[in-house]
């Protein structure tokens, strides 16, 4: 349902929509302001009217009460547009980009009204600020602001408009509210060409006119109708969608971000030189080279991880980015096979990761064991000793303390209860070791100080024996 | 396309002939002279008429006179002056001219020599 409203075309009266009315008038004017720069340009522009006027009673006769959009469409199209009537080599002259030429007075009245008031918002690169209801998702206000600094594609303002809204609550909302309220909407051919920064004379205005004309022709795109289409929740469910599929495609650009940070550590493992004393255990480098298997899983389960991301990831990035010309981004077999793929991956990342999983656990129980039999003593080990702040050690500490060579033989034996860190198994070889110098030492020293002990005594012994000598040659000369 | 380009060329030189010679036989106003025009195929645009008719106008080949009509606003009945009808005459020649030389040269292009059964046409007196 439309307004309706009489208009006076040379004394008669036309019944006609309210939309029509706006374009019919845009076009008469239009007319009348590229034809005013040309001698006799005024009873051009007259004669136009009389043929509008003229067809618009043919539509009466024929018994069509209301003159709808699609009408006047057609009558602009049927009297075209001012380049198509050119038949002087001044209207090719005066038809450039230059400023407009003084007009005459009646005619001039529409670009008073462009000249820069100062009312609306600042001045850049002599653009300004409007909003584009041409172009609107909610408010049109991402689609204005976006042509307003030269871009042409209004959706990465409007994801990052989303991502800001997500991650700073309710301040982004409102601003956008308030932005909404306050720059105008560009509803003019006038105005949407101050917008886009173009230059405003007769050639750019009837241009636009036209465009706007045939836009609203092709699809049932004319920005009163879509207002009226959209009911609160309709648009509410479309931004909530919108917002929706922003945040999935921002968490699963993560995980794929993450997969192959770790696929990348994966392959470095698998091609570090390994010296397995100076891995942890944990490692997956360790693990690939005692069983390469391992290595096949996990890499099957982060490839097929990544297409089950990739694949919802594709699907709404080319669901956002979407051009308006193509109707359905796939074909339903494009679409069914996606799905099998999505299916199949997602199953085979979970059974593989399982895999790797089971078969990691055995390759380090198994690599662990093989270590400690293998590695007793370690001379290049650069190991601090706690003082036994480690869990398992104190069993180790206490018997240390109390018989440290029982406790060497003891490890040494593997009698010991084993530590389940291999910290700890360092920690406590280095103690072995450590007593077993400390027992050298010791056996060392007891063994200096013997031959020490004994060498006095010999010399003590040589002493005497020469006193007693020296005792009995003095006797035998008294004799 | 160039073949579209050259034939809106064509048609647009041959605009003004037709429209006199409509408005010779009698007084039209836009509307007539836009249905048969575009019986003939030889208008798209409605509008390339409008400044037509007032170029013509201002140059003194029409006049026009307002009639009422039944339904509608009133009429631009143009009508040829005789200063129009002078131009039309002229006009005629020239296009009996033009329509000569396209026939020559057209039957000229097998043999480019003249003998004795075509009779000699001056092509240099042709404007």
């Amino acid at each position: 349902m439309k307004k309706n409203i009489t208009i006076n075309l040379y004394g008669t009266l036309y019944a006609i929509d309210e939309d029509a009315c706006q374009l019919l008038e845009q076009y008469l004017n239009n007319m009348r302001n590229y034809f005013s720069q040309r001698d006799g340009g005024e009873e051009i522009a007259d004669d136009i009217e009389h043929r509008v006027a003229e067809l618009l009673s043919e539509l009466r006769a024929s018994g069509q009460e209301a003159v709808s959009i699609d009408n006047v469409q057609d009558i602009i199209r049927r009297i075209g547009n001012p380049e198509q009537m050119d038949d002087e080599a001044e209207a090719e002259a005066q038809s450039t980009n230059q400023t407009p030429p003084p007009y005459h007075d009646s005619a001039s009245a529409i670009y008073q009204s462009a000249e820069p008031g100062g009312e609306k918002k600042s001045w850049f690169a002599g653009r300004k600020l409007y909003r584009d209801p041409q172009d609107q998702l909610l408010g049109g206000v991402m689609s204005g602001v976006c042509q307003y600094f030269g871009g042409n594609d209004p959706l990465p303002w409007r994801i990052l408009m989303v991502i800001l809204a997500l991650f700073s609550f309710s301040t982004i909302g409102i601003i956008y509210l308030v932005a909404w309220a306050i720059i105008p909407a560009a509803r003019t051919a006038e105005e949407r060409l101050q917008m886009r920064g173009a230059p405003v004379n007769a050639q750019t205005l009837s241009d636009e006119l036209m465009r706007a004309a045939n836009a609203a022709a092709d699809a049932v795109n004319s920005p009163q109708v879509q207002q009226k289409a959209r009911s609160f929740g309709g648009t509410l469910v479309s931004i909530i969608v919108f917002c929706a599929k922003v945040l999935a495609i921002f968490l699963l650009g993560l995980g794929l971000v993450t997969i192959f940070c770790v696929m990348s550590l994966v392959i470095a493992g698998c091609f570090e030189s390994l010296h397995p004393e100076d891995l942890d255990y944990d490692a997956l480098g360790s693990l690939i080279h005692y069983n390469s298997a391992i290595g096949w899983t996990s890499m099957f389960a982060l490839l097929s991880a990544l297409v089950a991301m990739g694949i919802p990831f594709i699907v709404l990035v080319r669901s956002l980015i979407k051009s308006p010309d193509q109707p359905h981004s796939f074909t339903t077999r494009t679409r069914a096979t996606l799905l099998l793929i999505f299916v199949l991956s997602f199953v085979c990342s979970i059974v593989a990761t399982a895999f790797t999983a089971i078969e990691g656990r055995h390759a380090k129980d198994v690599l662990y064991d093989e270590y400690v039999k293998t590695h007793p003593h370690h001379d290049d080990d650069d190991v601090v000793i706690s003082d036994g702040t480690y869990d398992d050690a104190p069993i180790i500490d206490t018997a240390y303390d109390a018989n440290p060579a029982a406790a060497a033989a003891a490890i040494a034996s593997d009698t010991m209860p084993k530590p389940s860190t291999a910290k700890a198994v360092r920690v406590a070889k280095e103690k072995a070791k450590r007593a077993a110098k400390e027992a050298k030492d010791a056996a060392k020293k007891a063994v200096k100080e013997a031959k020490k002990q004994a060498e006095k005594a010999a010399q003590a012994e040589v002493d005497a024996a020469i006193t007693s000598a020296v005792g009995a040659t003095d006797a035998e000369k008294k004799d | 396309m160039n073949v579209d380009n050259a034939k809106s060329q064509m048609r647009k030189g041959m605009l003004e002939y037709c429209v006199l010679l409509l408005l010779s036989k009698e007084a039209c106003y836009a509307n007539d002279i836009i249905t048969r025009l575009k019986r003939a195929e030889l208008i798209v645009v409605e509008g390339t008429l409008y400044p037509l008719l007032t170029r013509l106008k201002k140059d003194g080949l029409l006049s026009y006179e307002w009639r009422e009509s039944p339904q509608g606003p009133p009429r631009k009945y143009y009508v040829l002056t005789p200063e129009g009808r002078i131009f039309l005459d002229a006009l005629d020649a020239a296009w009996g001219e033009l329509a000569r030389t396209v026939a020559l040269v057209k039957g000229m292009s097998p043999q480019l020599t003249f003998d004795s059964s075509t009779p000699p046409i001056d092509v240099k007196s042709q404007d």
